[in-house]
C-alpha cells in the first residue's frame, strides 16, 4: 500500500468515525462510490473497533513481563478479622496505602480501640529499613501534639511488622475534597477559605512541633490530613523514610535484594514533593513547608499547584513552573495568603519561607482579618449571578469587598473587569485550532469540546454556577454556536451542518457543508442560520430547521477575497458581518464587512482585522495580530466612528482559518481563549510548554471596553 | 561511590549537548546519544523488570524519568529537550523491551523447554501480549504512516499520555486523538493477519 492510498484510506476512515455508528453504511456508500476495495479497506478497519479499543490499553512493561514469564502472585491483604497480632485482635480493613495496609483493631490489654498498620514485607526483610523504621517510630512515637495523630508502639508477630496507632474517626482531606467535588458542591475544592485557613492553621501548627523536635514529615499530602472531630491530626510522621527511596537519583540496591521501584510513589503523591526531595537532596523541614504551600494551594483552588497525570509532567512542574496565582483561580483569596502560599512554594529553599510556626501566625492573622467586616459592595445584585460557582459561602463576599473594591472609591461602585481562567477539565484543550469553547447568550452557561469516557470527542455543557459539565453526545464536532434563544447548539461536523439541544437529545442535520469551505456559522433572531456551506466560499443562509442554504455573498476575486466566513448576524437579522479573507496566511488585507440581507450591499467596516464582533456596548471587536481591538462603532449607519484601540492580547488566534475564539453574553460577560496565563497585575505568564492557553472568563467585559475606548456620541 | 549514583558531570554534559546536537538535525549526535541512553536504560529496565509484580504498575515514564534525572541531572533543558529526550527514550524503550522478548524466544525455541506456539484449535484473540508481532507491526506502519507509528511508539513504549505524547508530536490534543484511534485499528487489523 502506498502512503498516498493509505491517506484516502484513513481520511473516510475519520469521518466514518465521527459519524454516529448507525449512518456510518449510508456514508460510505457515498464516500467510496466505485471503489470497492476501499470500502473493503475501510470496513475492514471499522470492524475491528472493538478489539482495537483495547488494543494498548496496558503498558508495553505489562507486555514484556508477561512473556519474560514473570508477574503472577502478589501479596495481597493478609489479615483476616479476628486474627490475633500480638495483643490486637483485627477488627476490620480500614485502609490501604504505599506504606501497608491499616486495620482496626482492639487492644485486648486495654480494652481500647487502636488503629494498626501492617508494614510491608521488603521492609521487615531488609535490615537496613527495619533499622530506620525503628528510629524513625521511636523518635514519631515522642511526639504528642493535638494535631499529631498519636504512634503507641510498633510490633512483631509471626514475621508481621505493624505500628499501633492511635484510632480516628473521620475522614481525610483528600477524600473530603473528592467527596464535595463529587457531590456537585459549588466550591472549587469542597473546602471553603475559612476552613482553609482553619485547616491550614493546624497542621501548620503540628509541623511546628514535629520539627522543633526534629522531625520531618517529608510526605505531607492531603491523604495523610485527617479531619476529625477534634481537628486536623497528621498521619504517618517521619514514616516517609521507610519506603522505598523517593529520590529517583538514589538507585541503589542493583544486582542485589530487591530493587527498588519508584512505582511506590509515582502517582498521586509526588504532586507535594519539594523540588531537593526529587532531585536527591536531603529532606529537611523546608520541604515539608513546601508540601504545605501545596495543600493550602489545593484547598483554596480545588487544583494541585503542581499538576501532571505522570511523572514525567510532575517532576518537570515541580522542578520548573510556577503554579497559576492564587488570585486567578480563587478571586476570594485575600492577597496576603497568595504572599504566604507563594513563600512556602519558593523553589529554592534557602529562600523559601522556613519556620511552621510563622506561617501558622501568619494565617490566623489573616483568618483574623477576614472575621473584622469590612464593607461589603452595594451593587451585588450583578454578581449574584455568577458568584454561586466561586462565591457559595455568604461570608465569603467580604472578602470580595476587600480585594475588589478599594477602599474610598468616589461614586457608585463600578465593576470592575474580572479575568477567570478556567480549567474545563473533560479533555478540553485550549488551543487556538481547536479549543472550541463558547459562552451561551446569557452568560449561564459554557458549551466546549473536550474528550470523553475511552477519549471520545464530544461536546460538555458547563453550568458556571454549578461544578462538573454534562455530555452532549454529538460524537464530536466544531466551532459550535448557540441559538438567540440559548435553547440549541449549532456545530459542524464531518461534512454536515448540525444543531442538537443544548440539554442533549438527538443530533439533527441541517445541511451539508463542503469540506473546508465553512468558517464558522451564527444563528439570527430571523430563523436562519448564517454561514459559509457551499464551494463558493461565499456566505449562504439556511433556515434553522434544515434545507437548502440560500446565497447571501460572494467572495469578490477582484478585491483578491478568497472566502467569507466568520459571520455574525446582528439583532433584528437585517445585517450580517463578516470576514471577508485574502488567500493564503495573508491576513493583514482581510476586511470585515457588514452585508445587508434584504439588498446584498456590501459595506467595508475595517481594514487589516479579522474576526468582528458587534458589541452592545456600540464597539466593534476585531482581532488583529492576536491582540483585540475595539473601535467604536454605529451599527444604524454601518460605520466605525473612530479608531481601533487594543483592549486585550494575545489573544488566541488560529491563523490558518482565521479563527477567533471569542464570544460575548448579553450579561457583558466574555469567554475568549487568551495566550498564555496571566498574574493579578495582568502581566502574561507564558506556560513553559509554550501552548499557554488559557479559556479566560471576562466577568464584566463590555464594562471595560466603555472605559477603555468610550464610544463617541 | 556506589553502583548507581548519579554520573559523573562530564557524561551529563555531553548527554546535553548531545541532546541538543540532535535536536538541531545533526544525526550523528544521535548515533553517539544512544548507546549512553540504551545502556542506561537497559540497565533499569532489565532492574524493573526482575523486581515487577502486578499492582505494582510499573511506570515507564517514571523509569525513563529516572534515566533523565540520572544522564542529564536537574540541569533545566527545557520542555522541547526533554520533548526529544522522551522521543528518544520510548524509541529505545521499545528496544529494549523487545529485544528482551526476542532474546527469551530465541532461546526457549532452541533450548530445552519446548515453546509451543499459540495453540491453532482456539480461536485466535488478538495477541495483545506480543511484543514481537506489534514491533513488526508498527515497523510496516512507520512505512506508509511515520506519524502514527510514532504516536504509538510514544504513548505504548514511552508510556505518555496522550497530552504529553501531543506535546511531543506538536500536535492539539484532539488531533493526536485522531491519530491514535485509526494507528490501533491499523494495528488491531495487521495483528489479526498475523495470527490467523
Amino acid at each position: 500500500m502506498t502512503p498516498e492510498r493509505w491517506k484516502q484510506i484513513e481520511r473516510v476512515c475519520q469521518e466514518a468515525l465521527d459519524l454516529p455508528a448507525a449512518e456510518r453504511e449510508a456514508f460510505l456508500g457515498r464516500a467510496c462510490r466505485g471503489d470497492a476495495d476501499l470500502r473493503w479497506e475501510v470496513e475492514s478497519l471499522l470492524k475491528l473497533q472493538p478489539e482495537a479499543d483495547g488494543l494498548l490499553d496496558h503498558s508495553a512493561w505489562e507486555a514484556a513481563a508477561e512473556a519474560l514469564g514473570r508477574g503472577a502472585g502478589a501479596p495481597q491483604a493478609r489479615m483476616e478479622p479476628g486474627q490475633r497480632l500480638g495483643p490486637f485482635e483485627i477488627e476490620t480493613l480500614i485502609g490501604t496505602g504505599g506504606m501497608g495496609e491499616v486495620y482496626r483493631a482492639r487492644d485486648t490489654r486495654l480494652g481500647r480501640t487502636v488503629a494498626l498498620k501492617v508494614l510491608p514485607h521488603d521492609v521487615a526483610a531488609d535490615p537496613d529499613r527495619r533499622r530506620r523504621l525503628d528510629t524513625e517510630a521511636r523518635a514519631a512515637s515522642a511526639l504528642q501534639h493535638p494535631n499529631i495523630c498519636a504512634l503507641h508502639d510498633i510490633g512483631a508477630d509471626g514475621g508481621v511488622d505493624y505500628l499501633v496507632m492511635e484510632y480516628l474517626e473521620g475522614e481525610t482531606l483528600a477524600r473530603r475534597m473528592a467527596r464535595r467535588r463529587e457531590a456537585g458542591e459549588s466550591l472549587p475544592s469542597g473546602v471553603s477559605i475559612d476552613e482553609a485557613l482553619e485547616y491550614g492553621a493546624q497542621i501548620a501548627d503540628a509541623l511546628a512541633a514535629a520539627h522543633g523536635a526534629g522531625i520531618i514529615h517529608r510526605d505531607l499530602k492531603p491523604g495523610n490530613v485527617m479531619l476529625t472531630r477534634d481537628g486536623v491530626k497528621l498521619l504517618d510522621f517521619g514514616l516517609a523514610k521507610m519506603k522505598p527511596p523517593v529520590e529517583p537519583l538514589d538507585a541503589s540496591a542493583d544486582g542485589r535484594g530487591q530493587p527498588r521501584t519508584v512505582s511506590g510513589i509515582v502517582m498521586g503523591t509526588m504532586n507535594y514533593l519539594a523540588p531537593e526531595q526529587l532531585t536527591g537532596g536531603k529532606a529537611d523541614a523546608r520541604s515539608d513547608i513546601f508540601a504545605f504551600g501545596t495543600l493550602l494551594y489545593e484547598m483554596l483552588t480545588g487544583r494541585r499547584a503542581f499538576e501532571g497525570s505522570s511523572p514525567a509532567t510532575v517532576i518537570p512542574a515541580i522542578l520548573e513552573r510556577e503554579p497559576p496565582p492564587l488570585s486567578g483561580l480563587q478571586p476570594l483569596a485575600p492577597p496576603a495568603l497568595n504572599q504566604l502560599v507563594r513563600s512556602c512554594l519558593t523553589k529554592d529553599r534557602e529562600k523559601r519561607c522556613d519556620s511552621a510556626e510563622r506561617a501558622a501566625r501568619e494565617i490566623r492573622r489573616i483568618a483574623a482579618d477576614r472575621r473584622l467586616g469590612l464593607p461589603r459592595p452595594r451593587a451585588l445584585g450583578g454578581w449574584r449571578r455568577w458568584l454561586p460557582w466561586s462565591l457559595a459561602v455568604a461570608s465569603a463576599v467580604t472578602a470580595a469587598a476587600t480585594v475588589l473594591w478599594p477602599v474610598a472609591r468616589p461614586g457608585p461602585p463600578r465593576r470592575p473587569m474580572l479575568r477567570i481562567d478556567l480549567d474545563l477539565g473533560r479533555g478540553y484543550h485550549a488551543h487556538p485550532r481547536d479549543g472550541h469553547a463558547v459562552l451561551s447568550p446569557d452568560g449561564s452557561r459554557i458549551v466546549f469540546a473536550g474528550l470523553g469516557a475511552g477519549g471520545a470527542p464530544d461536546f460538555f455543557v458547563r453550568r458556571l454556577d454549578r461544578a462538573g459539565s454534562m455530555p452532549l453526545g454529538t460524537g464530536g464536532g466544531r466551532d459550535p454556536f448557540v441559538s438567540p434563544d440559548g435553547q440549541w447548539l449549532g456545530y459542524f461536523q464531518g461534512q454536515r451542518l448540525w444543531k442538537i439541544r443544548v440539554t442533549g437529545g438527538r443530533p439533527l442535520e441541517l445541511c451539508a457543508v463542503e469540506e473546508d469551505a465553512a468558517h464558522g456559522a451564527d444563528w439570527g433572531d430571523d430563523g436562519f442560520i448564517v454561514g459559509a456551506f457551499g464551494p463558493t466560499g461565499g456566505l449562504q443562509r439556511v433556515p434553522e430547521v434544515g434545507g437548502l442554504p440560500m446565497p447571501l455573498t460572494t467572495p469578490d476575486v477582484a478585491r483578491r477575497e478568497a472566502w467569507h466566513g466568520w459571520p455574525q448576524v446582528l439583532p433584528g437579522s437585517r445585517t450580517v458581518i463578516f470576514t471577508a479573507r485574502a488567500p493564503g496566511a495573508d491576513s493583514g488585507i482581510s476586511t470585515i464587512d457588514a452585508v445587508s440581507v434584504a439588498s446584498g450591499r456590501r459595506t467595508t467596516l475595517q481594514r487589516d482585522g479579522e474576526f468582528g464582533r458587534y458589541l452592545p456596548s456600540g464597539h466593534l471587536v476585531f482581532v488583529r495580530r492576536s491582540t483585540l481591538f475595539a473601535a467604536p462603532m454605529d451599527a444604524a449607519r454601518l460605520e466605525v466612528t473612530g479608531p481601533p484601540v487594543p483592549i486585550l492580547g494575545p489573544v488566541a488566534f488560529d491563523e490558518a482559518a482565521g479563527r477567533l475564539h471569542v464570544s460575548v453574553a448579553a450579561t457583558g460577560d466574555a469567554l475568549v481563549l487568551t495566550g498564555g496565563w496571566r498574574d493579578a497585575q495582568g502581566a502574561g505568564l507564558q506556560d513553559e510548554s509554550g501552548s499557554g492557553t488559557a479559556a479566560t472568563l471576562l466577568v464584566g467585559f463590555l464594562d471595560e471596553l466603555r472605559r477603555v475606548a468610550p464610544p463617541r456620541r | 561511590m556506589k553502583e548507581g549514583g548519579p554520573l559523573p558531570a562530564s557524561d551529563e554534559h555531553d548527554v546535553t549537548d548531545l541532546l541538543l546536537a540532535w535536536r538541531a538535525g545533526d544525526e550523528q549526535a544521535f548515533d553517539a546519544l544512544m548507546p549512553i541512553v540504551y545502556a542506561e536504560l537497559h540497565r533499569l529496565a532489565h532492574r524493573h523488570l526482575r523486581g515487577w509484580s502486578p499492582g505494582h504498575g510499573l511506570q515507564t515514564t517514571a523509569l525513563v524519568h529516572e534515566a533523565y534525572l540520572r544522564l542529564l541531572g536537574s540541569r533545566q533543558v527545557g520542555w522541547q529537550n526533554r520533548a526529544h529526550f522522551f522521543a528518544l527514550a520510548a524509541r529505545l524503550m521499545r528496544r529494549v523491551l523487545v529485544d528482551a522478548v526476542r532474546a527469551q524466544q530465541s532461546q526457549k525455541r532452541g533450548g530445552r523447554a519446548p515453546h509451543l506456539p499459540l495453540e491453532d484449535s482456539a480461536p485466535a484473540p488478538l495477541a495483545r501480549r506480543d511484543l514481537v508481532a506489534l514491533d513488526d507491526a508498527l515497523n510496516a506502519l512507520a512505512e506508509i504512516d511515520p506519524a502514527k507509528a510514532r504516536i504509538v511508539e510514544l504513548r505504548y513504549f514511552g508510556g505518555l499520555t496522550g497530552e504529553e505524547a501531543a506535546e511531543v508530536m506538536g500536535l492539539s490534543r484532539v488531533a493526536l486523538e485522531r491519530e491514535w484511534r485509526v494507528a490501533r485499528l491499523w494495528l488491531a487489523r495487521e495483528l489479526k493477519g498475523a495470527t490467523p
